[in-house]
């Protein structure tokens, strides 16, 4: 395959992950009383299958079709403003995440601690830029914010990272080759 | 005069299966073709080394005498490819952004793409449509819309992948009609499909494909004769005796 | 579900169908921030333009408030949060100041979010993508046409993929997901089937891509910069300029 169709295959997946992950803000699965909603997983997701760049690509046209007025956003909201709202952080934390985990699970080439890692690190700048601007526009107090906005996640983020696991392992072999080398077998 | 000449092309998986045992074939301009196999056949990736989707190892694939390998832009402009599955092809939000997306991408000035759009999709009996969203449409209304936004790019050979996979009758009719007007009109048409019932009887020429190789050519009327052999269902018309006909009246 | 915008574009000729994709992009911007200072003048004389652009653009007061209805719930929590205070105990009190205050937040939101509709209802698709190519070319690193053009994908196949979303789920429906109480079962069950399919038809999309001679140099919507627009952009600034009186 010539260069300027490996680069629009690429263009493709990136594209179709960010609709995966707009369709992740609608999507719940219902575990018992709480649903668990999908769209942290997939912004793990596009980091894991795309690698770093691709990923961080993905997510920033998630974010793009959010800016310029499309429901992609949890509950089926959209606009500009929502980044300057309380859940603004977040949203600029899912592009980080994207690109963190991207680059970290590259580097170790499918190993699973590398992964893992890769997604702790990923979750954790998710909530460092989501926390932070939820107090400076809140006003409120540090350990509060961190009560609100991150301990009532925590067990979901968990459940997802030991999921993106198998996903990733089991979705890896569709996309070998078009963006990084072919992973050496674990 | 021939439009397309393949020859000697080989085509091998990655998995090793041998997609394309030395297949060649001539095309002549104005000429409906139909082209059979069962599934697996390799009908698909002929039609997308025509396309310049794939490239060959060996042999060689040449569009109005230009390699396709050498100048695949040129040869995609010449043969318009209309896939399968309608709804991975569609690829604007709107009717009239998908049509428009070939000429776009031919950087023609707006004027033109607003006539070629507006053309095309007259052609399928779509105008009107401009501002519907795909996912809206109907099966039949996505099939047309996928061959109007090859027909915008004003290509002279349409090859169509299985057109009437997944549509109800009045669909399969209208998608015929179209598809007899645009012969008419002097297009080269290629149609791959298993199932020969609805469209052999416009057929001039029926080509039998089986694990890669091309094993019978001619007339539809020439061919038909024992094709269970090969895995094709023959059209009831033949099964009962009576030649080809019509699927349609 | 399936659905991606409430009010779809829908063609006419009036003032907001005429105005450059560009101008209506910077005024939802302008306005959205001028919002936030929260100025009574300003919310007033926004809204009365608003109201006037809706009957413009032909839009139905009571069809624009059924299709926004599920931001009327989200209007209700945002004023519960900031209205109700648990002053000394767990008995709500509601004090006239703070309700008066979260009223003007919940005020602010829904003419965001009309703007918004506005914009969709009165704009292309492909024009507002046009305008972003324009908005992203100073900005360096970002390849502004590619972005136009994943961003038209993330359009045409979100309301796909929510389909077909649903459509997984209700066949693992059908066959008794719900006994599995194990929810990173439930999670791998869902997301592998749904996320195949998506690349399988994202192979698919490439190649038909390609196939249409897909290439950097496109023909993108012309745009045109007319006094209508300067008019706006005046109109725009002066009610922004609002938010500066007491």
């Amino acid at each position: 395959m010539d260069a300027s169709a490996q680069q629009l295959k690429r263009m493709v997946y990136a594209a179709l992950m960010a609709a995966l992950t707009a369709a992740g803000a609608y999507i719940a699965i219902p575990v018992g009383p709480v649903p668990i909603v999908l769209q942290n997983l997939f912004i793990m997701l596009a980091g894991l299958l795309l690698g770093g760049r691709w990923g961080l690509i993905s997510v920033a046209v998630y974010l793009l079709a959010g800016a310029v007025g499309l429901p992609v956003f949890a509950g089926g909201t959209g606009g500009i403003g929502k980044f300057v709202g309380p859940t603004g952080g977040y949203l600029l934390g899912f592009a980080a995440a994207a690109y963190l985990i991207g680059i970290i699970s590259e580097s170790g080439r499918g190993r699973v601690a590398i992964d893992v890692i890769a997604m702790v690190a990923g979750t954790l700048i998710i909530y460092a830029f989501g926390v932070s601007w939820l107090k400076v526009v809140t006003g409120m107090s540090f350990s509060k914010a961190l009560t609100v906005g991150m301990l009532p996640f925590l067990i979901g983020d968990f459940l997802k990272i030991a999921a993106a696991i198998p996903i990733a392992r089991a979705l890896r072999p569709m996309m070998d080759g078009t963006f990084t080398a072919v992973r050496a077998a674990e | 005069m021939s439009i397309i000449q393949i020859s000697h092309l080989y085509h091998r998986f990655a998995d090793g299966t041998q997609a394309l045992d030395d297949v060649t074939l001539t095309f002549n301009e104005g000429e409906f073709t139909v082209i059979a196999g069962a599934n697996g056949s390799g009908k698909t990736t002929l039609l997308r080394h025509i396309n310049g989707l794939l490239f060959s190892e060996s042999g060689t694939v040449a569009v109005c005498g230009k390699s396709v390998k050498g100048d695949p832009f040129a040869a995609r402009q010449q043969v318009g490819m209309v896939f399968q599955d309608a709804d991975s092809q569609i690829v604007g939000e709107t009717v009239y952004d998908d049509v428009a997306f070939g000429p776009e991408n031919l950087s023609l000035e707006r004027q033109q793409i607003n006539q070629r759009v507006n053309h095309a999709l007259a052609a399928v009996d779509l105008s009107g449509f401009e501002n519907k969203m795909p996912h809206h449409l109907s099966g039949g209304e996505k099939r047309r819309l996928a061959i109007a936004g090859v027909l915008a790019m004003a290509p002279r050979v349409l090859m169509m992948d299985e057109p009437f996979s997944n549509l109800d009758y009045p669909a399969t009719c209208r998608v015929l009609e179209y598809i007899r007007n645009l012969h008419k009109n002097g297009h080269t048409i290629i149609i791959t499909t298993h199932d020969l019932e609805k469209v052999i009887a416009h057929a001039q020429r029926l080509v039998i494909m089986v694990q890669g190789s091309v094993v019978e050519d001619g007339i539809p009327a020439d061919v038909i004769d024992g094709i269970e052999r090969y895995g094709i269902r023959p059209p009831c018309s033949v099964q009962l005796g009576q030649g080809i006909r019509p699927w349609v009246n | 579900m399936g659905e991606l915008t409430a009010i779809g574009f829908r063609p006419g000729q009036s003032l907001l169908h005429r105005l450059d994709p560009r101008t209506k992009q910077a005024l939802l911007m302008g306005l959205s921030v001028a919002g936030l200072w929260e100025n009574l003048t300003f919310l007033v004389l926004c809204t009365v333009v608003m109201m006037l652009c809706v009957n413009d653009a032909g839009l139905h007061i009571r069809r624009l408030i059924l299709e926004i209805r599920y931001f009327f719930f989200f209007l209700c929590l945002v004023f519960g949060v900031r209205a109700i205070t648990f002053t000394g105990g767990w008995t709500p009190t509601l004090r006239a100041d703070v309700a008066g205050e979260a009223l003007t937040v919940c005020w602010r939101l829904l003419l965001v979010v009309i703007m918004g509709v506005l914009l969709m209802a009165t704009t292309r698709t492909a024009d507002i993508r046009a305008a972003l190519v324009w908005y992203l070319k100073p900005i360096p690193l970002v390849d502004e046409k590619m972005a136009a053009t994943m961003l038209g994908l993330v359009v045409r196949f979100l309301p796909v993929i929510l389909f077909q979303g649903a459509e997984i789920a209700d066949a693992q429906r059908a066959r008794g997901i719900e006994r599995r109480k194990n929810p990173l079962i439930r999670l791998m069950r869902f997301t592998i089937p749904l996320f195949r399919r998506v690349f399988i038809s994202a192979d698919e999309l490439a190649a038909a891509m390609q196939a249409r001679c897909y290439n950097e140099q496109r023909t993108f919507p012309e745009l045109s910069f007319t006094w209508r627009d300067g008019l706006a952009i005046g109109v725009g600034i002066l009610t922004s300029s609002t938010v500066l009186l007491p």
